[in-house]
Parts: structure tokens; C-alpha cells; sequence
């Protein structure tokens, strides 16, 4: 205990029960992670780490459990850790019905209910990617669907269209008329590619672009030939439509006039932020979606100008960029709570 | 489950022979001698491969000589019933087995599902294999909602609010979730 502590303390403290303190410790960290807590919660934390050398030895286990969990990329952990469960869920079906074959009517009752109400509820969108991870998805008729970084996507091709329906996040969309190599004759589906986001729809006309699910609005940017916007409660007839290299936001409402595109459009899929001359505070909030925890910046250096290319997948080799490159210094309580201030 | 149990199940396949006293040689011999072969179909009966039933045949007494049987003391359980102790080993080999299959079954798909930039390194891959299956292992016994909440926090980093809508429960279900998730790994972690 050489550490300085945050009030004297004349002599070792008693020994605390195991058991009660390991329950200290899961609720605190429980609290850290529900993305709600608060400055002063993370202090009160901290005083509580600081507090009794058992608390130390309890989130050093703690500590040790984030490493283990984080041994292997969370877009390689989460599908595989997901998958190996529904495997075991349906062998548990399975075995559900063989016990159904001997047990009668009652039987088949009690396994429609787990079916309904238990683990075999869809819990979630058909196709998702957690933070930091992304995702390629060959669709039916031959077109693209890339998730960006917390993303969640569903795909529903019936005989009169192909809808891709964005719950959250940013997908990029490159249909298969733009994927076919050239020599191979266009015989396009003739059914339109559509993208329904939570304000509008985004109508593909032989393409490529990103869409971007905002919380009141929605980002579309083009990357080749063109699309057709539609807001859903906009009065205008007629859709707006945007070319290769605009990009356009719209709300429920309105639409509004299309801008030139940034360089970082769609760069997201080459796993790289381009950043051509925009404030620290911007930079930090774009890499944030590629990282969990809380990364922030000392208000002094806020609009400190950044330019640059900074890795996507290996958001702490960004920030060691950033660090190096610019007069920045990066301070942590945890992984989770990272801010940079001047050096 | 204690923390030996742990310790072995995490070492690799084909473990150093720990060093055992020699006068409990014979008994291990006899062992041998008398049930290999019936270890041997016994596995090959329930997991359908020959090839597979041998090596868990032979782990199966590598791990009964790195248990040892006590010298001097009076006859073990392995030595009265002696099937009925190879058996347990065996099934417990098994349970590893078909784990570390069906990880690395969900652990390819999810490669191949990966963007080229996101791609591991060969050298790499064999080792996030080996820290899967430890994750895998340490998650058994969770129930789906807890676990899948539990991966939505670590995994994907969703707050509690998103989670609870996701598994369409209320916030405070999700931290209890996650309460009962941490602890049981804190207490199984290897």
C-alpha cells in the first residue's frame, strides 16, 4: 500500500468478507458498464477502489475478466459466442421434442410456451454488428450490404421489391448492377432496391452508397450513379434526387438541399477515418463509434484542427496517433474512460 | 467445480505426464490392461469416429496419471469401480471435445463472414480458437437471456437501455442480468 490514499489510514484495515465484497465489485462495474453512469458515480467509484485493499484485489479479478473476454476482437467473439448458443438451443429443442413424443399433450403445451416466451424469440435484427465490428452480407440477387459499426439491418426481398430496412447504425449498399464484372450481359431485377430508414427511403438507381441512421434524422451519401430520397412525411411529390459525390440529410419532414459529399464518405469499409482538417471534439466523436467506453477531450483542446488517416479496427492505435502526432496527452481511468488533454 | 478441475481442463491436449510415485504403477497398469478396450468402444459407440474415440481413450488415462492413485492408502473409488471412474473422465473429455468443435465450427463462420481487412493473421487464429473455447466454457451455465445480455454489454458495447430493448425486458432486469452474468464468471474465470 504505497499508493497515496485519499485519507490517512494509521494501520492496515480489517480483512472484509470475500464473498460481500466480490458482490461490491460486480454491482460497481455493472454500474460502469450500463452506459448511463455519471461523472459522479465514477468518482464515488473511484473512492471506493481506493477505500480498502480488498476492494483493489476484487477488480484486479474484475480487470483480469475484461482481459479475458478481450483476448479476441469482439467481431470475432460476439458471432462465435453467439452462434455456439443457438447450437445448443436447438439441440435443446431438439431434445425438447423427443421428450415431446412421450409425454402427450401436455408435453407439446410446455414446449410451445419456451418456444414463444423462452430463447427462441427472435431477440434480434437478422444481421448486426457490435461496436468496432463490421459486416459483409451477400444478398439474394447478387448486391452488397456492408454494416458499419453498431449497426443493425433486415432484408426482405418479396416478388415486387428488395427492401433493406435500417434499425440503427450505417450500412453501405453496393446493388448488383454495380458489382456485375462488364462483360457479363445486365439483365437488372427488375424489382426496385430500396433502403427504409426510420424518416424516409432511399431508392438505389444502379449504385453505391452509405445511409446513416441519425436519432431524428437520416445521412445519404453517394458514392456512384445515383439515388432517389423520399422523406416519409415530406409533401413533396417528387423525390429528390442525389448524384455520385452529394450527400444529403433528410427528417421525417423535409429533405434537405444536397451537399457535395465529405472525402470520408463510404471510407469506413476500407477500415480507415479520413479526416481532412476538422476539430479534435469531431475526430473523437466519429472514432467513439468504434470503440466501447466513454472517449472525450479537455475543452481547452476541443477544437484543436486534425488531419489524418487513423485505423478503424485498432481504435487505441488511433489514439497513439493522435497522441504522437498532435500536442495531445492521453489520460485513462480505464479503457472505458479515456480523455486527451495538451501535453 | 473446483480450481484443479479448471486447471486441467484448460491445459493442452497432450499434457507432460506429472510426476507420480512408481509403487502406484502396477495399479495404473491393470487399469490399463484391463479397461482400454472397453473405454475404447464404450467412446467409439458414443461419438461415432474411431479416430477421435482413440485419442479420448488415451486422454482419458493421461489424465487418470496425472491424478495419480495415492500410494499406500486403501483402495480408491478408480480401483472399485473402475468403469464407473474411466467413464466420468471420459465423458467429461467428451463434453470438452464437442465444445471445442462447435466453437471452432461458430469461430470459422464468423471468419468468413469478416470483412478482408478485419481478417486475423494465421498465427493469430489458432490462439483466439484456444481463448474462445476458455470464454465458451466459462459462459456454460449462464441462462440465454442472461448470457445474451451479458455479450450485448462486453461484446457489442449496447447501454443497458438498448438492451433492454433488444431483449424486450425492463432496464433493471438487464442490470440483474448482468449482476448474475459478471459474478459467474468472476467465479468460473480460468
Amino acid at each position: 500500500m504505497n499508493a497515496p490514499l485519499p485519507y490517512p489510514q494509521l494501520q492496515e484495515p480489517a480483512p472484509r468478507d470475500a464473498a460481500t465484497v466480490r458482490k461490491e465489485a460486480v454491482a460497481w462495474y455493472a454500474r460502469l458498464c450500463s452506459g448511463s453512469a455519471t461523472d459522479a458515480e465514477c468518482e464515488r467509484w473511484r473512492h471506493w477502489h481506493d477505500q480498502h485493499p480488498d476492494h483493489q484485489q476484487a477488480w484486479l479479478r474484475i480487470e483480469a475478466l475484461r482481459a479475458v473476454l478481450h483476448q479476441v476482437p469482439a467481431n470475432i467473439a460476439a458471432p462465435t459466442l453467439r452462434m455456439t448458443a443457438a447450437a445448443r438451443s436447438r439441440r435443446h429443442a431438439l431434445r425438447g421434442m423427443a421428450l415431446l413424443a412421450s409425454t402427450g399433450t401436455l408435453g407439446y403445451v410446455a414446449w410451445r410456451g419456451t418456444g414463444e416466451q423462452g430463447f427462441a424469440r427472435p431477440l434480434l435484427a437478422q444481421y448486426r454488428t457490435g461496436i468496432g465490428q463490421q459486416r459483409e452480407v451477400p444478398l439474394a440477387d447478387g448486391s452488397l450490404l456492408v454494416l458499419n459499426t453498431g449497426s443493425a439491418a433486415e432484408v426482405r426481398f418479396t416478388g415486387t421489391e428488395r427492401l433493406v430496412r435500417l434499425w440503427a447504425g450505417e450500412i453501405l449498399i453496393e446493388t448488383a448492377h454495380m458489382r456485375r464484372p462488364q462483360d457479363v450481359p445486365d439483365t437488372a431485377d427488375p424489382r426496385p432496391f430500396i433502403v427504409q430508414t426510420a424518416q424516409g427511403s432511399v431508392t438505389a438507381l444502379g449504385t453505391r452508397f452509405t445511409v446513416r441512421q441519425f436519432d431524428d434524422h437520416t445521412e445519404v451519401a453517394v458514392l456512384d450513379h445515383a439515388v432517389a430520397l423520399r422523406s416519409d412525411g415530406a409533401s413533396q411529390a417528387h423525390p429528390v434526387l442525389l448524384r455520385a459525390g452529394q450527400q444529403a440529410r433528410f427528417s421525417a419532414t423535409a429533405i434537405a438541399p444536397p451537399q457535395p459529399a465529405t472525402d470520408n464518405a463510404g471510407q469506413w469499409r476500407s477500415g480507415s477515418l479520413l479526416v481532412n482538417d476538422r476539430s479534435l471534439a469531431e475526430v473523437l466523436a466519429e472514432l467513439s463509434r468504434y470503440r466501447h467506453g466513454r472517449l472525450g477531450c479537455d475543452a481547452s483542446v476541443a477544437r484543436l484542427r486534425i488531419s489524418g488517416v487513423f485505423p478503424l479496427a485498432d481504435t487505441d492505435r488511433a489514439l497513439a496517433l493522435l497522441t504522437r502526432t498532435f500536442p495531445l496527452r492521453q489520460r485513462s481511468v480505464t479503457r472505458y474512460w479515456v480523455t486527451l488533454g495538451a501535453r | 467445480m473446483n480450481e484443479n478441475y479448471y486447471y486441467l481442463k484448460f491445459t493442452p491436449r497432450v499434457p507432460t505426464v506429472p510426476p507420480f510415485t512408481l509403487r502406484d504403477d502396477r495399479a495404473i497398469t491393470t487399469l490399463y490392461s484391463d479397461h482400454h478396450s472397453w473405454l475404447h468402444d464404450w467412446l467409439r459407440r458414443k461419438m461415432g469416429n474411431a479416430g477421435d474415440a482413440a485419442d479420448l481413450a488415451h486422454d482419458t488415462f493421461v489424465r487418470v496419471l496425472a491424478r495419480g492413485i495415492p500410494a499406500g492408502q486403501a483402495p480408491q473409488p478408480a480401483v472399485r469401480t473402475p468403469r464407473a471412474y474411466l467413464g466420468t473422465i471420459a465423458r467429461g473429455l467428451m463434453a470438452d471435445f464437442f465444445r471445442r468443435k462447435e466453437v471452432e465450427r461458430a469461430y470459422l463462420d464468423a471468419l468468413a463472414a469478416l470483412p478482408d481487412v478485419h481478417q486475423p493473421s494465421p498465427e493469430t487464429r489458432a490462439i483466439l480458437l484456444e481463448a474462445l473455447v476458455a470464454i465458451d466454457t466459462m459462459l456454460d451455465g449462464l441462462k440465454p437471456q442472461v448470457r445474451q445480455a451479458f455479450l450485448l454489454s462486453q461484446l457489442d458495447g449496447l447501454t443497458y437501455d438498448q438492451i433492454a430493448a433488444e431483449l424486450r425486458v425492463t432496464k433493471r432486469t438487464v442490470g440483474n442480468y448482468m449482476c448474475k452474468a459478471i459474478e459467474h464468471c468472476l467465479l468460473l474465470a480460468p
